[in-house]
């Protein structure tokens, strides 16, 4: 299993937010306190087929891929070029990938590299495919309303790329997953899929109670709800991902949870008494960048000796759909 | 009662004196959407309950909040 990345190319930091809010409660050190993040990277421009082309590209050079070797491509991702043509297939003819690929994009955030895994694992063992590139991709802060201080203040743009071939199937433990669609309406963008087209009544701003604007074409996050979501649904999975695995909790080398900000991984970790050195908090560079979060973590915890070659790692992505999913990597 | 309003003022990072159980939330500069989150932590890691969407909803005066402050 080989990891690469790609963040967007502009940063937005504290200081930055700091500048623009002028709000004494949102001063730079607060932003940090509240959410253990110092910057977070943005797109410009790019889409998601870009960042997806460039961290791929990134792991082609880095480990020397022949990309004539990969037969399926799978791509995650809550904004896709185009609604059609599937922004898969995009990336397949910008990375020169064999006709003979399969590709196909799948819509989750948070629990996305989780569903991916699974599915890739499926693949191989259907030996439907033997090399998958399997990429999360998401530029969440395009829907985000510059004046939305509960979103812009989390969320950062990347993409994260990972190769799979057979000798993995065995490295990906057993899954436990879980789907609650009655928590749609606090993680959404209401308007621009076919349940409400976009319009100049869906582009009204409006400003809720805590001063941040937002218009139905922006992301709306219910904060509280989700952070309570979260604490009814991680800590049972993760006991069930460890008995589906027959693991014990001590036997896990290294947590490594869905990035969403600090404070709800430190409760995370209080709760499920996790010591802290094995469990993975890093959001002070990236924000939360979605499905990305977790490839990231693994890659990063990699470079810095946190994880090697044989460790024992437990995933957990949760969040927006309500979705969520866990299982345990041997690297 | 004295040790549960401390509890409350201490996640809300507000004045202990402010806390009383009559006080209306809204009233509160500090029960924004950081100060709901501080009190969920609260009730989960104390009192072990997780709140849901309407319940949370439902939240009104520092009473309310007290409701949920029952030992299991």
């Amino acid at each position: 299993m080989l990891f690469q990345f790609e963040l967007g190319a502009q940063s937005v930091t504290n200081d930055d937010l700091a500048a623009f809010y002028n709000e004494p409660k949102w001063s730079a050190s607060k932003i940090y306190c509240k959410t253990g993040i110092r910057s977070r990277p943005v797109v410009m421009d790019e889409l998601v087929s870009d960042l997806a082309v460039g961290a791929a590209e990134r792991l082609f050079e880095e480990y020397e891929i022949d990309r004539n070797s990969v037969d399926f491509l799978l791509l995650c991702t809550q904004s896709p070029d185009y609604f059609l043509p599937t922004t898969a297939c995009l990336v397949q003819h910008r990375l020169s990938l064999p006709k003979s690929t399969g590709a196909l994009d799948f819509n989750l955030g948070c629990s996305g590299f989780v569903y991916g895994l699974s599915l890739a694992q499926g693949l191989l063992s259907t030996r439907a495919a033997s090399k998958i590139l399997l990429i999360m991709s998401e530029t969440y802060t395009r829907h985000i309303h510059p004046m939305d201080k509960s979103t812009r203040t989390i969320f950062g743009d990347a993409a994260a790329a990972t190769l799979l071939h057979r000798e993995d199937i065995s490295r990906i433990g057993k899954f436990v997953l879980g789907t609650d669609g009655s928590g749609a309406p606090n993680l959404i963008v209401p308007s621009g899929g076919m349940a409400c087209p976009r319009s100049s009544e869906t582009a009204n701003e409006q400003t809720d109670e805590a001063g941040n604007v937002r218009s139905m074409d922006n992301i709306y996050m219910n904060g509280p709800e989700i952070f309570s979501f979260t604490l009814r649904a991680v800590p049972d999975m993760v006991r069930r991902t460890l008995e589906r695995n027959e693991l014990s909790a001590e036997e896990i080398d290294l947590y490594v949870f869905h990035q969403a900000n600090r404070f709800i991984l430190e409760n995370l970790r209080d709760r499920l008494e996790i010591p802290e050195e094995r469990f993975y908090i890093d959001v002070e560079e990236t924000g939360n960048t979605v499905s990305a979060t977790i490839p990231i973590a693994l890659r990063n915890a990699l470079d810095n000796g946190l994880i090697r070659e044989g460790s024992i790692v437990l995933i957990a992505g949760f969040g927006v759909g309500y979705s969520w999913g866990a299982t345990v990597l041997r690297l | 009662m004295e040790e549960k309003l401390a509890l409350i003022a201490d996640a809300l990072d507000a004045d202990k004196e402010v806390i009383t159980p009559e006080k209306v939330l809204e009233e509160l500069e500090e029960w924004d959407s950081m100060g709901v989150i501080a009190v969920i932590s609260m009730l989960d890691k104390k009192y072990k309950i997780q709140l849901k969407a309407d319940q949370i909803k439902a939240l009104k005066t520092i009473n309310d909040i007290l409701e949920y402050m029952q030992e299991r």
